[in-house]
């Protein structure tokens, strides 16, 4: 009994120590002096801005990839192929990476002197410190997601149920629509809260490639180290609280979410 | 080693999963706890291994009370349905477990392991993982792990449940004549009525946490002391107004004194038995078992009228509750109340 | 006899849904690979190419100047102490979130998840705020090393916590009953049943961690204070030469922290293959 007791506080105590302190922190410093720095931070103009940039490219990383996540589960599970291990080490590969080490590919592929740069360059397209590379940025750190969460649910579907539609007359499409995707959808729309936390909170990757230019290509989380950087606390809180409370958000939803994903 | 169980109860939530039990097990028997699940058995089990303690009644092992002793002292050796087996350790390992822990020297448990593997026919497994074992094989190896430690009392906890007909079969024999073999107190629980019967020396019936009848196989079969183990130890059909066993009923082709109208809904060959699907002009239905050759004799078809009747002397009158008042071998059946019946049930044919 | 009907040669209905599916699922791969390459292969081959672009002398220059190497070996030594950290913490708080119940039980399970969710940026800012220069409880790790391996600790938690936990949710718990009744002692049952069992589970727990606490970089940027040669990991040092105008020279640091990783992913990949061979037989 003394025993479980121990242990019971060991881990407690560790939780406290490493997570939960800090995030009531955040809440509590943000509010530390009132609610005007926090208003001051968040009203001005290159703060709403960079988080405009944040939303954008969520925007487009999360549709992108729960798209792509899903066409790859169903090959990976339901087909056969050549090559199925190479695929799915490259599905984990932005999971094993450093986000600075994905930002520098991504430089060195669309700078100016890079192997797509210059054609971009001719064309009078700039991708990267500009919102192209931001986006494609947030969408490589994102990739994984819906697919890892995916793969396992399909698996243990099997294809019974598709099979029997079959036998009743439904076609491929049919099948995708109404067998298919009812049966995953909780496993997508945990992988999509995941891809969207990700995206949210992606650093390295934009560090580098975004050029960080003040109300152009910042994103909420440059914002916040700008801020910080300048030895404004209360708008780097500002922000932080905002971001904070979207990741309870997150976690709320993967708590309501996960036990339903659940074959 | 003997064990005693007094006045044990256990509830889990709501639900009584034991209630006032007693039960004697002597030294060197092979006894078996039946019953239908939710009847207690193995809770009674695990509470004699101390998996589980009681919430009040005491079991003594050997005479001494073990009520509170943690199951590492008490000498048992326990085989789980689901043979538990430790899946990260080789059979050897697995075999050599309370050997190892107990640290005795390296060359005394290899031998011991060597002779149980060759007791229970593993002998060329010893290195293989529990995973390239078949079910009943990893049964054996559980079974031999449990007798490594030479325990005084073996329990096995519906111990061929999770294997296939014929295994299980092979199995029992087996373990009647390891039992023979070895000669620890043994106590194995099943809902399994035919292997109770077959294996044991003693078997006790339970339902719903309350011990039914104690005895011996054909005790419990010729002269059950409730409805419950007339039903439960072999098959019982109602006739008429009385319960009798379906290959005590005789068929003939003229009506009988107390003999029933029926008609033949069914015949089913199964092998050098036959099951004949009856129906009463009540609508009610009945199954009697006959041999081929009554079958043959009889020249029975579908939809014809016969007359059923049961082996005099077996047959039950009156109320169904009653128990077996004739050819009773001096045996007090009243301990379960059976009212007036039982003594007015003889009628003699 | 049958006459002979009409016999026109035709494709099996099978054989054609067949071909349609090969059809199909070439397409799909087609599709799902494109994608890959474009978004994944091609940046990582750029990397490649680019650190050797100025030829082998210029490659190892930029990974051995003492700045890269100094960088590699904190990183690569934090990784490891944070790994043992959560090794025995993540177990632990597996252990405690599955075989004990309180109050709250749900929430603290919920919460282990955090670190998924949060900006890494806001994490190291909350993190300089408890244990920097205004920390409330006195205690100012900030710009040590100890601040990095805070961080680490902050971002890996998940990581053992949710490998382990459904590994002990299916442990067979017939299998500790059974170690106790041949007379195995709680910690007995504990080193030498239990903790087999779930060593897959935390070694996956593990490399996961440690793949993340190698590349980390927003919860260290602000709390670790990246003095160079002191406590700039990896990740702050390639992002540093790329601001510094040598990309070439980041490559080549980031191709060996890839190497890097590679190998010690593929060991504890390896190592787990052998816990686990008892489940081939």
């Amino acid at each position: 009994m003394a025993k479980r007791l121990g242990l019971r506080a060991v881990a407690l105590g560790y939780l406290l120590v490493i997570l939960l302190a800090p995030l009531v922190m955040i809440f509590y410093r943000t509010f530390e002096n009132g609610l005007k720095p926090v208003w001051d931070a968040l009203s001005d103009p290159n703060t709403v801005h960079a988080f405009k940039i944040t939303l954008i490219a969520t925007a487009i990383a999360v549709p992108v990839n729960t798209v792509f996540g899903v066409l790859c589960a169903l090959a990976i599970v339901r087909r056969r192929f050549r090559g199925k291990g190479l695929l799915n080490a490259f599905i984990d590969l932005p999971l094993a990476l450093s986000p600075v080490v994905v930002g520098l590919a991504l430089f060195l592929l669309y700078g100016r002197t890079g192997w797509f740069g210059t054609w971009f360059a001719d064309h009078g397209i700039q991708v990267l410190f500009a919102l192209p590379a931001i986006v494609l940025a947030t969408i490589f750190v994102s990739v994984p997601f819906v697919a890892r969460e995916v793969i396992p649910t399909l698996r243990e579907l099997g294809n019974e149920q598709e099979q029997a539609a079959a036998t009743l007359g439904a076609t491929r499409w049919q099948r995708f629509w109404r067998i298919t995707l009812p049966s995953i959808r909780w496993a997508v729309i945990y992988g999509v809260v995941l891809t969207t936390a990700r995206c949210l909170g992606e650093y390295g990757a934009v560090a580098v490639v975004s050029g960080r230019v003040e109300g152009q290509t910042e994103t909420a989380t440059l914002r916040v180290e700008d801020y910080t950087l300048n030895f404004n606390t209360s708008g780097a809180y500002a922000v932080s609280v905002v971001l904070a409370a979207t990741a309870v958000l997150v976690l709320v939803l993967m708590t309501l979410i996960k036990p339903r994903e659940a074959v | 080693m003997s064990i005693e169980i007094r006045n044990v109860s256990k509830r889990f939530g709501s639900f009584v999963a034991l209630d006032d039990v007693s039960l004697e097990i002597p030294q060197g028997s092979l006894t078996a706890v039946l019953g239908p699940s939710g009847s207690g058995k193995s809770t009674l089990l695990r509470i004699v291994a101390g998996l589980e303690r009681p919430d009040s009644g005491e079991v003594f092992l050997s005479g001494e009370d073990a009520t509170g002793i943690a199951p590492q002292r008490r000498d048992v050796g326990f085989v789980f349905q689901h043979y538990a087996a430790f899946k990260h350790m080789t059979v050897r390992d697995n075999v050599a477990f309370a050997l190892t822990i107990r640290k005795r020297p390296k060359q005394e448990i290899r031998e011991r392991v060597d002779e149980l593997l060759a007791l229970v026919q593993l002998q060329g497994f010893a290195d293989r993982y529990p995973s390239r074992l078949s079910g009943g094989q990893r049964q054996r190896m559980a079974l031999a792990r449990a007798l490594a430690a030479k325990p005084r009392v073996l329990l096995l906890d519906e111990p061929f449940g999770a294997l296939d007909a014929r295994v299980r079969a092979e199995l029992r024999d087996w373990l009647r004549r390891l039992h023979e073999e070895v000669h620890v107190t043994t106590v194995f629980v099943t809902h399994d009525q035919e292997e109770a019967m077959e294996v044991a020396d003693r078997v006790a019936v339970m339902d719903h946490g309350g011990l039914e009848q104690v005895g011996a196989p054909a005790e419990l079969y010729d002269e059950p002391a409730s409805e419950f183990v007339l039903r439960f130890v072999g098959d019982a059909v109602r006739l008429g107004s009385s319960l009798v066993r379906p290959h005590e009923i005789v068929l003939k082709r003229w009506p009988g004194d107390g003999a029933v109208e029926v008609e033949v809904e069914r015949i089913a060959v199964l092998g050098a038995d036959a099951r004949v699907e009856l129906v009463e002009g009540n609508g009610e239905r009945l199954m009697a078992r006959l041999r081929r050759d009554e079958l043959e004799d009889l020249d029975l078809a579908q939809g014809e009228i016969v007359w059923a009747s049961a082996e005099p002397f077996r047959r039950l009158a009156g109320d169904a509750k009653a128990g077996r008042p004739l050819g009773n071998l001096g045996r007090d059946v009243d301990a379960v109340d059976h009212g007036a019946a039982g003594a007015a049930a003889a009628e003699v044919d | 006899m049958e006459a002979s009907a009409a016999r026109a040669p035709h494709v099996r209905p099978r054989e054609a849904a067949r071909a349609g599916g090969r059809a199909s699922t070439a397409i799909s791969v087609g599709i799902i690979s494109t994608f890959l390459t474009v978004v994944v292969v091609l940046p990582i081959a750029a990397l490649v190419w680019e650190s050797h672009k100025s030829g082998a002398d210029a490659f190892w220059q930029a990974v051995s100047n003492p700045l890269a190497v100094s960088a590699l070996k904190l990183t690569f030594g934090a990784a490891f102490i944070v790994v043992l950290i959560n090794i025995v913490f993540g177990t632990v708080t597996a252990w405690v979130l599955v075989r004990d119940d309180f109050p709250g039980r749900s929430i603290v399970n919920a919460v282990i998840d955090l670190p998924f969710a949060l900006p890494t940026i806001v994490a190291g800012l909350t993190l300089l705020a408890l244990y920097g220069p205004r920390s409330p409880i006195g205690i100012d790790v900030a710009y040590t090393r100890t601040a990095i391996v805070l961080a680490l600790c902050f971002v890996t938690l998940p990581f053992v916590v949710r490998t382990v936990q459904p590994v002990l949710l299916e442990l067979d718990t017939e299998m500790e009953e059974a170690a106790r009744s041949l007379g195995a002692r709680q910690t007995t049952v504990f080193r030498r049943i239990v903790l087999p069992n779930l060593l897959p589970g935390i070694l996956s727990g593990a490399v996961l961690a440690l793949a993340r606490a190698l590349g980390e970089i927003g919860s260290l940027v602000l709390i670790a204070g990246n003095i160079p040669g002191h406590t700039q990991v990896v990740s702050v040092y390639v992002l540093n030469q790329i601001e510094s105008g040598d990309p070439s020279g980041a490559a080549a640091v980031a191709v060996v922290l890839l190497g890097a990783s590679f190998v010690l992913l593929l060991a504890v990949g390896a190592l787990r293959f052998f816990v686990t061979r008892y489940e081939r037989g």
